[in-house]
């Protein structure tokens, strides 16, 4: 008698464990997320601007998760490489994938079938706005001398540029000018051919160049952007002093932290409250500030809502300039 | 005053000097193992080091790079697999020598003439550093296109048998440096459709199967002839010795601190220059190069290490890496929410000469470091082949793995083990296809570049080369060694084809 | 003996041939011919066509060629190739660490090492360095 009691017992256990195992086991793997480190794969070399963000938010949002974020560099081909490896594991939240804007244009520019479209954003961290900066003592003093002077002779100014699809390729496909865009392997290298007097004008990130500009070895034209920036009332902004410009605005390089489509919803809340809550401390804050990067802190719809605006944006740009075949092939809108 | 008391800040802080300690002595086993980077150490130190104090971090990555940079030329030595790609003029002679069980000495003489190197590098950096600045900036894609030139020159000295075939496999190296994605369009080259071959492919994997795995066939196939090398002779070079290369040391340290200057190039193009500048400039060297020789020794190894300071003065003064090493400190100033450029100096003086106190300090480390391990590292010659040969191939496959947790860089390495192999045993030397994979992208990048700078205009592209000062200095100075070696070329050609 | 004396630069022929096909493949995205992405690949190719078939040329003239390897150096390389195909060919299915200490033992063996406990001491320690320096310190992570 005792027996089948318990056994009964038992068996009702065992039914409610199975209940529990079909029914609401995504429930269970969440509480139990994570049971073992994460890995989070940065597709850029160490010491790059993806890599520093990467890093400083890993290194807080850990602490949320009461797991390391084992950090993996694995750069190549703009980040293709490390989206295809991301892609590849399985999804259970244990593989991050630490991007930055360029998988908005893998599939026009030819790299991979993979774009932002199969991830799950976890957190939009940043964004930085693009400066248009030259040597302090030339000849222009505002954007609209120096896009008066292309006009007139094109061709006759030299522009750097980090890629056709870098800050720098983008903004002058934005500006529609035919500059002579000078290749440089990076922002570095390119500010580098600036300040050396190879180039007559660079288009970079506000974080890279404002320190030349504060020391007045180099001026700024224009920020990319259409309103001014608070720090920098000084700064001209392109959206005011050439409205053309306006439709594109905001446009900007950012930064986020990803996960493979089809992770179970309770891990991605998970990583989003941990994340949000990294993204959300003076310490994080503090850095963006310092770089003078701007943060984003979107998720879910809104960041969806941004990627779709970028995307769209930049693709219909780059195609305009050849740099990219046709967005509406991938059913891209032109908005 | 205030600065001279901020450079000794490592040496009298207990706190920072053990970390530099420590940093060195880690480096030099993360330089000495293939397939370890200095950057991969530098970019793991960066999350270790986030909560610590940004002068604590800094010193032990100085520590790291250092040791790093010279721990490279042991595995070159002794495995003949340089650690590193700053370590692949380092094999040219510094095998040979251990081949003939003078593997102590050479492994002595490379840490006196690195420590010698990066001392007089650190003193570029600290009593020069806004001249050298200016000399980086003054340079375009022109002159990097003529640096790229310089170094293909090494070729002559590098041809063994046939000239030809080593121009030939040299030409070979370019084009697989630029398989991937060019960097200017970004159209892919030579991928034929797949991703693996987009992202390029990685020097170092070529590196370890060109030197590592086709050493282990190499060796396969002369395993009844070859005896184990019992001796590794001499520890501490002669006195003599060291002063009689200190004149080369000083000009190729000069070549080191220049070329680490300038953004873009590094360790590996700064010893390769120093090589061949060794070869050019001593005619009577102690041994012929290529068999031993210790100028051959002295003159790369301490031009990488010259590099280090040369490479610091961008990034301390401008906030532009010098190399792949800086940009990874520059995450690190960036993550402590120091934005490195020019406010740099102005803001946190300290930090400045806290830096080159610490790169000076880590080279003074290396002095004793250096000479503890050789001991432990100088036996691996005697290590009998039925254990070395698994050894290295192990080597070789956990080190193109761990460059980029990908499997596929290990059967490339194994395939350029066997392209190694191959051309190894038809007495085709492979340095040359290392000289062009390194040099390659740099070749493509810089004509093409110089040449969209002028618009595109032959004229206006040729102009350039007497009109810009750096330029005609280059340009002149590889016009007489032309010149000077064009009798030298004609006897290599008719000896050419063996 | 003709072929064995030519067989490399013959390869070499091959290589600059394939280069040649594969460069002009090489999409230029309009730019200006000497500018183009193409230029350099295609320019040395047809250089190294040159320099391919004058050394084809010399070898072919040249009475003696290298030494070559006999058959006995083949087959110690083909057998320890194949031990290291098979290392190569299970990475992923088997566990890393186990794989590579069976790979190190077969290895040792077939270069002739037999004391058995010598061989397990030195590949089990060759596999702790690597477990901890890569995996542990470097966080490296293997198939």
């Amino acid at each position: 008698m005792n027996d089948r009691k318990r056994f009964v017992g038992w068996l009702g256990r065992a039914g409610a464990c199975l209940l529990v195992a079909a029914g609401i086991g995504g429930a269970a793997q969440a509480a139990d997320y994570p049971e073992r480190d994460i890995s989070a794969v940065i597709p850029f070399s160490p010491g790059g601007g993806t890599d520093t963000v990467a890093r400083a938010i890993a290194n807080l949002a850990e602490q949320e998760l009461g797991r390391s974020i084992i950090i993996q560099n694995k750069p190549g081909a703009t980040g293709a490489t490390a989206t295809e490896y991301v892609h590849q594991q399985p999804a259970d939240g244990y593989t991050l994938l630490m991007a930055a804007e360029n998988q908005n244009l893998y599939r026009t520019t030819g790299l991979s079938q993979l774009s932002f479209h199969d991830f799950e954003p976890i957190l939009l961290a940043a964004e930085a706005y693009p400066l248009i900066v030259v040597q302090n003592d030339a000849r222009w003093k505002t954007i609209s001398e120096l896009l008066g002077e292309i006009d007139k002779s094109p061709k006759s100014l030299k522009v750097m540029n980090t890629g056709p699809v870098g800050i720098s390729g983008v903004v002058t496909a934005m500006l529609g000018k035919s500059f002579n865009l000078v290749p440089y392997k990076g922002e570095g290298l390119g500010l580098a051919g600036l300040l050396g007097g190879h180039v007559d004008a660079a288009i970079v990130s506000m974080g890279a160049a404002r320190q030349y500009v504060e020391t007045g070895k180099l001026k700024v034209l224009a920020v990319v952007a259409n309103e001014k920036v608070a720090k920098f009332p000084d700064w001209p902004v392109l959206g005011k002093e050439r409205p053309e410009y306006q439709k594109y605005l905001p446009w900007g390089p950012y930064y986020g932290v990803y996960v493979k489509k089809g992770t179970p919803q309770p891990v991605v809340a998970k990583l989003q409250a941990a994340f949000k809550k990294a993204w959300s401390t003076d310490k994080f804050q503090k850095f963006l500030e310092a770089n003078s990067i701007f943060p984003l802190g979107l998720s879910g719809e809104a960041a969806l809502k941004y990627q779709n605006r970028w995307e769209s944006v930049t693709n219909w740009l780059l195609f305009e300039v050849k740099a990219a075949s046709d967005p509406s092939a991938f059913g891209i809108p032109k908005i | 005053m205030e600065m001279l008391s901020n450079f000794v800040v490592p040496f009298l802080e207990p706190r920072l000097l053990g970390l530099v300690a420590l940093g060195t002595f880690a480096g030099i086993y993360v330089g000495a193992i293939p397939g370890l980077t200095v950057t991969m150490a530098t970019a793991l130190l960066l999350s270790l080091t986030y909560s610590w104090e940004m002068l604590d971090a800094l010193a032990m990555i100085m520590g790291v790079y250092t040791g790093g940079v010279y721990g490279g030329a042991r595995s070159a030595m002794l495995l003949n697999i340089p650690g590193a790609p700053a370590s692949v003029a380092t094999t040219f002679d510094g095998y040979p020598l251990a081949k003939r069980g003078e593997a102590g000495l050479g492994l002595g003489l490379a840490t006196v003439m690195s420590v010698t190197g990066g001392l007089i590098g650190t003193m570029f950096l600290v009593f020069f550093a806004p001249l050298i600045a200016d000399f980086a900036l003054a340079f375009s894609h022109r002159d990097y296109f003529l640096l790229a030139l310089m170094g293909l020159m090494l070729l002559g000295a590098l041809s063994g048998g046939s000239f030809l075939k080593a121009l030939f496999v040299a030409f070979l190296g370019v084009n697989i440096g630029l398989v991937g994605l060019d960097t200017i369009t970004g159209t892919p080259r030579f991928t034929y459709g797949t991703l693996a071959l987009a992202q390029g492919i990685n020097i170092v994997v070529a590196i370890l199967g060109l030197f590592g795995f086709s050493e282990v066939l190499m060796q396969l196939a002369n395993r009844r002839k070859s005896e184990v090398v019992a001796q590794v002779g001499r520890l501490f070079p002669p006195l003599r010795l060291v002063v009689r290369l200190l004149p080369l040391v000083v000009r190729t340290s000069v070549i080191g601190v220049f070329v680490g200057a300038l953004p873009g190039v590094g360790g590996e193009i700064a010893a390769l220059l120093g090589y061949d500048h060794a070869k050019r400039t001593v005619k009577q060297p102690s041994r012929p190069f290529g068999e031993g020789a210790f100028e051959g020794i002295a003159a790369p190894e301490s031009a990488n290490n010259a590099c280090i300071g040369g490479a610091l003065v961008p990034m301390l003064t401008l906030g532009i890496p010098g190399d792949a090493v800086t940009a990874v400190i520059i995450g690190a100033l960036v993550i402590h929410g120091l934005n490195p450029g020019p406010t740099l100096m102005i803001n946190t003086p300290e930090l400045f000469y806290v830096v080159a106190g610490s790169v000076f300090l880590a080279h003074l480390m290396l002095l004793v470091f250096g000479f503890l391990g050789i001991e432990f590292f100088r036996r691996l010659v005697t290590v009998p082949p039925g254990y070395l040969l698994p050894g290295i191939t192990l080597l070789t496959v956990i080190g193109a793995y761990a460059i980029n947790n990908d499997v596929t860089d290990v059967v490339w390495s194994f395939g350029f083990g066997v392209i190694g192999f191959l051309l190894r045993i038809n007495r085709v030397p492979v340095a040359p296809m290392v000289l062009g994979i390194i040099l390659g992208p740099l070749l493509d990048e810089s004509f093409r570049g110089a040449l969209i700078a002028a618009n595109n205009d032959p004229g206006t592209f040729l102009l350039g080369f007497v009109s810009s000062p750096v330029s005609l200095v280059l340009s002149t100075v590889i016009l007489l060694t032309v010149l000077a070696n064009l009798g030298v070329f004609k006897a290599l050609r008719r000896t050419g084809g063996g | 003996m003709i072929l064995r004396r030519v067989s490399l630069s013959l390869l070499f022929v091959a290589i600059s041939v394939f280069l040649l096909l594969s460069s002009l493949a090489i999409d230029t995205k309009g730019a200006a011919f000497a500018v183009s992405p193409r230029f350099v690949p295609f320019g040395l190719s047809i250089v190294m066509m040159g320099l391919a078939l004058r050394a084809l040329f010399q070898d072919f003239r040249s009475p003696d060629g290298p030494a070559g390897l006999d058959g006995p150096a083949w087959r110690s390389i083909l057998g320890f190739g194949a031990v290291v195909a098979g290392y190569l060919a299970l990475m992923g299915t088997v566990n890393f660490h186990l794989l590579t200490f069976g790979f190190l033992m077969a290895a040792f063996f077939y270069l002739g090492v037999r004391s058995l406990p010598r061989m397990a001491l030195v590949a089990a320690s060759l596999v702790a360095s690597e477990y901890l320096i890569f995996e542990y310190a470097f966080h490296v992570r293997f198939p």
